[in-house]
């Protein structure tokens, strides 16, 4: 049935319809609202307020606001050691791709950890040398035109931070942050003055996390619970906290919780009409828009344009130059660790440091580009960040079972072991953040032979990893081994991998100038339909070397004030 | 979760429990705690995976035991959650009787009939095939889960595992509204 929605007994046609509730929907949300048009948001999840979240370590591990891998999964497609593809479900695998299925999406268990895209990454195939079998494209637009809508991010989503002068600093249109930094544990000092010694740099992480409070937001409270945990003090931008809510203030704003759109209705003539959903009791409903906004994360945008196939897009909506799903991006890099013994540092420097809530948010910078590989343009490299290990325990117990050999620790030393990593020492851990280079075999598709628990087909997601940024990983990777042992840390190590993470995708809908190259136009609206707009991650062609909300954020922003030119 | 209730089961013929280390001295048999209700268990499955357990994390003066724990009623309660992965929980099962299929072969004997000191020596054998190691790690994870998890879901009593490792939880912690339970019947 079409759900015609009544205010005031009158059957209403919503100005806009946006599909999920994350960081790319929540800007869409708020500035549409309150231009006072008519919105109706469309979430696969429940709607949770701050009291129903909390830091309960089971429900994290168990990925409980999240679908149930049995009746929602995915098809990993990998190659294996002779190249050979092959196919395997997280059902089967356990490798959990859901990160968040709620109001607010994924942005509730974010880490905040903010990083601005740099200008050469709006023209990555101009400034850096050609990468083979890379599809690596300049952007439509320039670092320039989303400025602006970084800095609206700082003010209206909530940044802290402070700005320092080093040498891949992004030009900014105000001068420092709107929130001062967050408090910081002994050891940023301790890294400040290590990487002077080695004639680095490090650079204040920004977090979204207000670090004082305002109006209806609490500051910190330094939980030291954040990453992967919803916030109760509201400090952290959650989509949800910081612009639904107030978006809902207007009284513009309809919400449908645990409404879930399996298809996107036109009309013939290349323009959607409705959006089909399936509601809590999984009965079939739909809503009418005169606009249309996707956002519900890389994989599962595709999905539902690839599902929304009829015969005037017999491909998949937005999809006769087959585009859709294509050059889908992760995160490249590592991560890597030191260990502070108690033993080593003594009781006074231990306990200098053994303070829990206290943040380290610092990154380094220098090496965005890395001039000592390059032969002839510079070689595009990445940043590095430096975190406490995470405070949840379990973590670390899962550590304490294993001995220095890799042999299996149980009984009277498991205890001892375990009784040690708890008390007597903390690891501090750095991650690695580098291009992924997009290919021809990073994609999303359907799998027919596979379905939810709807009995639609679930998104089968082909993995290629290009090895060039392995080379600059060891790259990274070592040189932050260095700064750790300056400081005094020991038991140093890190890895790179290939292996995508799941908290870090972009691409599928790339936008660019060329409708037989990209899906999107400049304004992230869909070249083949006059009113679908797509603000998740998947417009980006390239990723940067840097987490990606900050920048979802900052072109959801933007794509708003396009919308309201036309609407 | 399974009734809290739970009896001694005296399967030595001493009724205190005691350190696993004085019990080899003596040749006795640890005294282990069975829940009421252990089913997807047997009693001897249930037993087997009791003695267990106190091998890997024995009460041996240095943290909490298994028994402060509930570690054996949290490994059940893990075994009959049906949004828990079906082969995790085969898994377990089919440990047990691995551990059973041991001391069979090696003590000619069953695992339950086995003096403490000979239990040890079948899991120390055990754990140095890669099989038992495997299925060692796997318990020693939910074991850990029932010393770390928040004592709502009624382990970890006292905090007796957060206390002793100076853990400090997270605020807030998990209530009757929104622990595991209530949000999976709302989301799952």
């Amino acid at each position: 049935m079409t759900r015609k929605m009544k205010v005031d007994n009158q059957d209403i046609v919503f100005d806009v319809c946006v599909v999920g509730s994350g960081a790319g929907a929540g800007p869409i949300i708020f500035e549409m609202c309150k231009a006072g048009k008519k919105v109706v948001v469309l979430e696969k999840g429940p709607w949770l307020k701050t009291i129903d979240l909390d830091k309960d370590e089971m429900k994290v591990r168990k990925n409980s606001h999240a679908p149930k891998l049995k009746d929602e999964f995915h098809i990993i497609e990998q190659q294996d050691a002779n190249g050979d593809w092959y196919k395997e479900s997280t059902f089967d695998s356990g490798w959990d791709w859901w990160k968040g299925s709620l109001i607010g999406g994924s942005s509730n268990f974010m880490s905040g950890y903010f990083h601005r895209l740099k200008p050469n990454d709006f023209k990555p195939k101009t400034a850096y040398e050609n990468i083979e079998n890379g599809n690596v494209v300049d952007w439509p637009i320039s670092y320039e035109d989303l400025e602006p809508y970084y800095e609206k991010t700082e003010r209206i989503v909530g940044v802290s931070g402070k700005v320092v002068d080093h040498e891949r600093q992004e030009p900014r249109s105000t001068p420092d942050f709107p929130y001062p930094p967050l408090a910081e544990n002994e050891i940023a000092t301790w890294l400040d003055e290590g990487a002077e010694r080695l004639n680095y740099k490090m650079v204040p992480i920004p977090r979204a996390i207000l670090s004082r409070s305002e109006k209806n937001r609490n500051a910190c409270v330094y939980s030291n619970f954040c990453g992967s945990y919803g916030c109760a003090s509201d400090a952290k931008g959650s989509s949800r906290v910081s612009l639904i809510d107030k978006a809902l203030a207007t009284g513009n704003l309809t919400i449908l919780a645990d409404s879930k759109v399996f298809h996107l209705e036109t009309n013939g003539e290349g323009k959607i009409i409705k959006a089909n959903y399936y509601n809590k009791s999984e009965s079939k409903e739909s809503v009418t828009a005169n606009i249309f906004v996707v956002a519900c994360r890389s994989i599962e945008t595709s999905r539902l344009l690839l599902m929304s196939k009829n015969k005037e897009f017999p491909y998949g909506l937005a999809n006769n130059s087959s585009q859709v799903g294509k050059n889908l991006l992760f995160s490249a890099g590592g991560s890597g660790s030191g260990y502070f013994y108690k033993d080593s540092l003594g009781k006074d420097k231990f306990d200098a440091i053994n303070k829990p809530g206290l943040w380290v948010n610092r990154s380094i910078h220098k090496w965005y580009e890395i001039e000592e590989l390059s032969n002839g343009k510079p070689v595009k490299g990445g940043v590095v960040d430096f975190i406490w290990e995470h405070a949840n325990p379990m973590m670390r117990a899962i550590r304490s079972k294993w001995s220095s050999d890799g042999s299996l620790l149980y009984g009277k030393a498991l205890k001892e072991n375990m009784k040690k990593i708890f008390t007597e020492e903390k690891r501090l851990r750095f991650e690695i953040f580098i291009d992924w280079i997009p290919n021809d075999n990073n994609y999303v598709s359907l799998d027919y032979e596979n379905t939810d628990k709807w009995g639609d087909p679930v998104a089968n997601i082909r993995i290629s990893y290009n090895d060039y940024s392995d080379k600059v990983g060891e790259y990274l990777a070592k040189k932050s081994v260095e700064l750790l042992k300056e400081i005094g840390a020991e038991d140093t190590g890190y890895s790179i991998s290939g292996t995508p993470p799941a908290n870090l995708i972009a691409g599928g809908c790339r936008f660019g100038n060329d409708p037989k190259t990209s899906v999107l136009d400049k304004n992230c609206k869909a070249h083949e339909v006059e009113n679908l707009y797509v603000t998740d991650g998947s417009f980006m062609p390239t990723g940067g070397s840097v987490t990606y909300t900050w920048s979802i954020y900052a072109n959801s922003f933007r794509v708003a004030d396009k919308i309201l030119e036309v609407i | 979760m399974n009734s809290r209730r739970t009896f001694l089961k005296q399967l030595g013929y001493l009724g205190v429990a005691s350190q696993i280390g004085l019990l080899y001295a003596c040749n006795d048999q640890q005294t282990i705690v069975l829940p009421i209700d252990y089913a997807p268990l047997t009693m001897d499955q249930a037993k087997i995976l009791a003695y267990t357990i106190e091998i890997l994390f024995p009460n041996d003066g240095n943290g909490p035991s298994v028994q402060q724990l509930n570690s054996l009623e949290y490994i059940i309660w893990n075994l009959n959650n049906q949004n828990r992965d079906a082969d995790s929980n085969n898994y377990i099962l089919k440990g047990i009787q691995w551990i059973e299929e041991t001391a069979d072969e090696e003590k000619q004997k069953s695992f339950l009939a086995l003096s403490d000191r000979e239990r040890v020596s079948v899991v120390d054998f055990v754990a140095k095939k890669s099989w038992g190691e495997d299925w060692f790690s796997a318990v020693l994870t939910l074991i850990f889960e029932s010393l770390l998890y928040d004592p709502i879901y009624h382990i970890n009593k006292g905090q007796a595992g957060w206390n002793w490792l100076n853990h400090q939880a997270g605020i807030p912690r998990p209530n009757e509204n929104t622990k595991y339970q209530a949000v999976i019947a709302h989301t799952k």
